[in-house]
């Protein structure tokens, strides 16, 4: 399956960007996470680090287990914080 | 209704928005919740587009080390409440700004949003935003969150009732940080946060509903993720849309 992983701001340098990743069938969110370069800028053990917001679809992810879906779009936003 | 004074000073803008929509600006109330890099940039918008009446809250003194992105202050060591009156009086003498010195926090939101038409994020840390977030929620206002570090910022608007709110979107808070930032970002972001309060209190054009703008400054490009409402947000979860 297909699935379109995008990773923003000071993430995007890390992670590179816009990407397509061809995953099995079954793949679950921690796949796609570990199987990028520099994914412990993300995850720390089996979870998502504090500093980083994972949304699939549009929704914002905690469980790292999520099952992922042909055509699922990740999106990898970094923690702004300042005002 | 404008005077001819402000008919003038307002000349630029009123073929965009109408007589109708200046007057819907000049009868507004916003609160600016925050008078550091956001809160310069999109207070200073906004009192010269002539929204009527800004309320600024902020609990700081201007320190050496706000100066490279707070606008709104020149002199250390002033509240930095005060320094926003004198500014924003000197930039827009028609229209009112208060200043209120108090810490935002869930004892005084409900005294600061008396009378509020809208809010403008501009705060330093989520633990504050999920307060404004909350009462956003409460009141049923419009709340336009803000954020930005080094080079990079973001831009959303949360309607109550129509889309996902602050919570939804980053339901935890992020470990504590002052993270460094170059003054222009504050610009930027503050801009847009100007920019779509024009448009929700003038009901012109299309809000970041929805929406999350990301502006990655040092490849100066903006990138823009949909967000879907969480159905069991703490925050926003148990409200009917």
């Amino acid at each position: 399956m297909r699935i379109r992983l995008r990773s923003f701001g000071t993430l995007r340098r890390d992670l590179g960007g816009d990407l397509i990743l061809e995953m099995d069938e079954g793949s679950l969110l921690r796949d796609a996470l570990l199987s990028l370069r520099r994914h412990e800028r993300l995850v720390d053990g089996l979870r998502i680090k504090d500093d980083v917001y994972v949304l699939v679809n549009g929704r914002s992810v905690s469980d790292i287990n999520t099952a992922l879906r042909d055509g699922d779009e990740i999106a990898i936003v970094p923690a702004i914080i300042g005002g | 209704m404008l005077t001819e004074g402000e008919k003038r000073r307002y000349a630029r803008q009123i073929p965009l928005l109408g007589i109708e929509g200046q007057e819907r600006l000049k009868g507004s109330k916003v609160l600016i919740a925050g008078a550091g890099g956001l809160g310069s940039a999109s207070s200073y918008y906004l009192a010269a587009a002539g929204v009527g009446h800004m309320r600024i809250a902020d609990s700081d003194a201007v320190d050496l080390s706000n100066l490279n992105r707070q606008i709104l202050h020149r002199v250390p060591g002033l509240r930095k409440t005060l320094s926003a009156e004198e500014t924003l009086r000197s930039l827009n003498p028609t229209i009112e700004v208060e200043g209120v010195d108090v810490c935002i926090s869930e004892s005084s939101i409900d005294d600061l949003l008396n009378g509020i038409d809208l809010i403008v994020d501009a705060m330093d840390s989520f633990e504050a935003r999920y307060i404004l977030n909350s009462a956003a929620l409460e009141h049923a206002l419009p709340l336009v969150h803000g954020a930005v570090s080094g080079f990079d910022g973001q831009v959303t608007t949360i309607i109550p009732g129509r889309t996902a709110c602050l919570r939804c979107m980053f339901p935890k808070p992020p470990p504590r940080d002052a993270p460094p930032v170059i003054g222009a970002t504050c610009g930027i972001i503050g801009s847009i946060q100007a920019m779509e309060a024009i448009k929700m209190l003038t009901g012109f054009g299309e809000p970041l509903a929805n929406r999350l703008l990301i502006w990655d400054g040092r490849c100066a490009q903006m990138d823009e993720i949909s967000i879907v409402r969480n159905e069991r947000c703490l925050d926003c979860g148990s409200r009917s849309v």
